[in-house]
């Protein structure tokens, strides 16, 4: 899978004569298998529309999506839903649909309109949820799990329709340390497998930590490139108005990058 | 669901209106009642009127009213994501209580109150519709505008019982919006029950779907389903069942709101298993209360009555004890 954005912008309609209200404008980038992207950014940046815009929620002002040389306007809910999965930003687990049965919801495109899950799609749910970890919560209602679990099961409902791109929107903000660390090591795994994956995240570090590319929103311009080289001291201070550094440690043979926030700069 | 479990929901209506026949103020025997149906010439001519004309039809009638306005409530409960829920949420009883109240003010027959009343629940729900079109909203709107028509039509019902004459005209309606399910033969029946029996095929179809419809609205539009056909064939089915429903027999209150939230308690709230489960305790439910109208008394008691005799307290209980369960 490759997917391809080209001078994409988005703007909401100006009132009575007023100018178009822009989110974001040109912004291009482009995505292969396995390979994840950050789309870093403030609060209001304009992350989740962008996200919403990938996904033909909303209708772009200009430029085009591809997936695999074509454009994502020209193809069908179903075609499009077929190769792409989302993970919606996590809020209060309200279901009361166990888990097993809200992720099997993810396979409704594998499942006639009239018909009810076969046991090949109630195999795939129980594999996927074996592989997540999450076995044990089975038969639990949803809205008893904490927000790491649900979001866990909110990730194995997406991936059970085994998509080739999966676009998740802010999937750790609000988990505590060792569930955030939980679902961004679910997103290396999805690599190994050849699934592409696109996170929204208003934490650098996290894109440092794990993303192969970075856009990053909220600027004059929008930034996209390796995230090794986009996500440095200046755009950081451009984007979020903080002063910080990013220093390199060695851990266990490998350079591991973190960042560390000084001051509020008001620049901005 | 375990194959014990559907064998006992398809025989439990069945097994019920079967005892129910035999029931009521004139006693028939379960032996007599099988001889009446396979034509014996042992049977009497009032037996076989009786058993015939007065309490099969009577029965099938409970059975799909029991049915269709269980279902409805799950369909609306499932459509609105909200456990509150009812057939009526979207002002459908109101608008057919005032078709067949304006039908028996003009002096209409049953079959004519019957259309009328069918006719003005859709429209009702079609001004809902309307008044909540034009924005991008949420089902909250929707509820909020069904009140208002319901408001609406039940102040015309008011205008309608005032008009009407005090001596003859005025208690008939009343006893019309009492509900009840007396009186029926198979003309009314082979009027409303086709409808009631297409929405139930055509929900049932769609069981394991409807339960997308409790997914946020990007999440429903990323399953990839066909939101706009699935959500139009709930609503419309789930709509013409209820209207049917009250045209044949008045406002029967509560069985939508129980039945459901019962169902949910031991099936979880999977509408896979929850809309075979309704239809088939919903039905049983309705006939079990409609012999107890016509049976406990020699005057016969308007169904509603105790309906909401036993479902006001049951659902009273059921909100302190089981509230996760059943998604408050």
């Amino acid at each position: 899978m490759r997917l391809k954005a080209e001078n994409v912008s988005f703007a909401y309609p100006g009132n009575k004569g007023d100018a178009d209200r822009f989110i974001f404008k040109n912004v291009n980038l482009e995505l292969d298998s396995g390979k994840i992207l950050a789309i870093l950014g403030p609060n209001g940046s304009g992350k989740t529309t962008f996200l919403r815009c990938l996904m033909g929620m909303l209708k772009l002002t200009s430029g085009t999506c591809q997936i695999d040389g074509r454009p994502t306007s020209a193809m069908s809910t179903k075609e499009f839903w077929e190769k792409v999965s989302y993970v919606p930003q996590q809020r209060m687990a309200t279901s009361s649909f166990t888990v097993f049965e809200n992720v099997l919801l993810g396979r409704s495109g594998q499942i006639a309109f009239f018909g009810t899950p076969r046991k090949e799609d109630k195999e795939a749910a129980e594999k996927i949820l074996e592989e997540l970890g999450i076995i044990k919560f089975r038969d639990r209602r949803c809205n008893s799990l904490s927000g790491g679990e649900f979001q866990m099961v909110l990730i194995a409902k997406a991936l059970v329709s085994d998509p080739e791109l999966l676009i998740l929107d802010e999937p750790e903000s609000g988990l505590d340390f060792r569930n955030q660390l939980i679902v961004l090591n679910t997103m290396d795994k999805l690599k190994e497998k050849g699934i592409s994956c696109i996170f929204n995240t208003h934490y650098p570090k996290h894109a440092l930590q794990k993303a192969d590319y970075s856009l990053i929103l909220g600027g004059e311009t929008p930034v996209f490139g390796e995230t090794g080289t986009v996500v440095n001291e200046k755009n950081i201070e451009e984007v979020f108005g903080v002063r910080a550094v990013i220093n390199e440690m060695q851990v266990d043979g490998e350079t591991i990058k973190n960042i560390i926030p000084l001051y509020v700069t008001g620049k901005k | 669901m375990k194959k014990r479990t559907v064998v006992i929901l398809i025989l439990l209506p069945i097994i019920t209106a079967l005892i129910c026949i035999c029931a009521g103020r004139m006693g028939i025997g379960p032996a007599d009642v099988f001889k009446t149906f396979f034509g014996s010439k042992e049977i009497s001519g009032n037996v076989r009127i009786t058993v015939m004309n007065i309490r099969l039809p009577r029965i099938l009638l409970g059975l799909l009213c029991g049915a269709g306005l269980s279902l409805a409530g799950c369909c609306f409960q499932g459509f609105f994501s909200n456990p509150l829920a009812t057939p009526d949420t979207m002002g459908v009883a109101g608008g057919a209580s005032f078709g067949a109240a304006l039908g028996l003010l003009l002096g209409f027959d049953m079959i004519g109150v019957q259309i009328l009343s069918f006719c003005m629940g859709l429209t009702a729900v079609f001004f809902t519709k309307a008044a909540a079109s034009g924005r991008e909203h949420g089902p909250a709107v929707l509820v909020i505008s069904g009140i208002m028509v319901g408001a609406l039509f039940s102040a015309l019902v008011s205008l309608v019982k005032f008009l009407a004459d005090s001596e003859s005209q005025l208690p008939a309606i009343t006893y019309w919006l009492m509900g009840s399910l007396g009186g029926t033969g198979y003309k009314k029946l082979a009027l409303g029950a086709p409808i009631i029996i297409i929405g139930i095929i055509i929900i049932f179809l769609l069981r394991w779907r409807i339960n997308l419809l409790a997914l946020s609205e990007d999440e429903l539009i990323a399953s990839g389903t066909n939101v706009k056909l699935l959500r139009s064939l709930v609503v419309i089915c789930a709509t013409a069942m209820t209207a049917s429903v009250i045209s044949m027999c008045g406002q029967v209150g509560w069985v939508g709101l129980i039945v459901p939230h019962m169902c949910r308690l031991i099936w979880g709230q999977d509408n896979a298993k929850l809309i075979p489960a309704s239809i088939s305790i919903g039905a049983s439910f309705m006939v079990v209360v409609d012999t107890l109208a016509r049976s406990i008394s020699a005057a016969e008691i308007p169904v509603s009555i105790l309906t909401a005799i036993v479902g006001a307290p049951f659902f009273i209980s059921l909100l302190n004890s089981k509230r996760r369960v059943i998604g408050l």
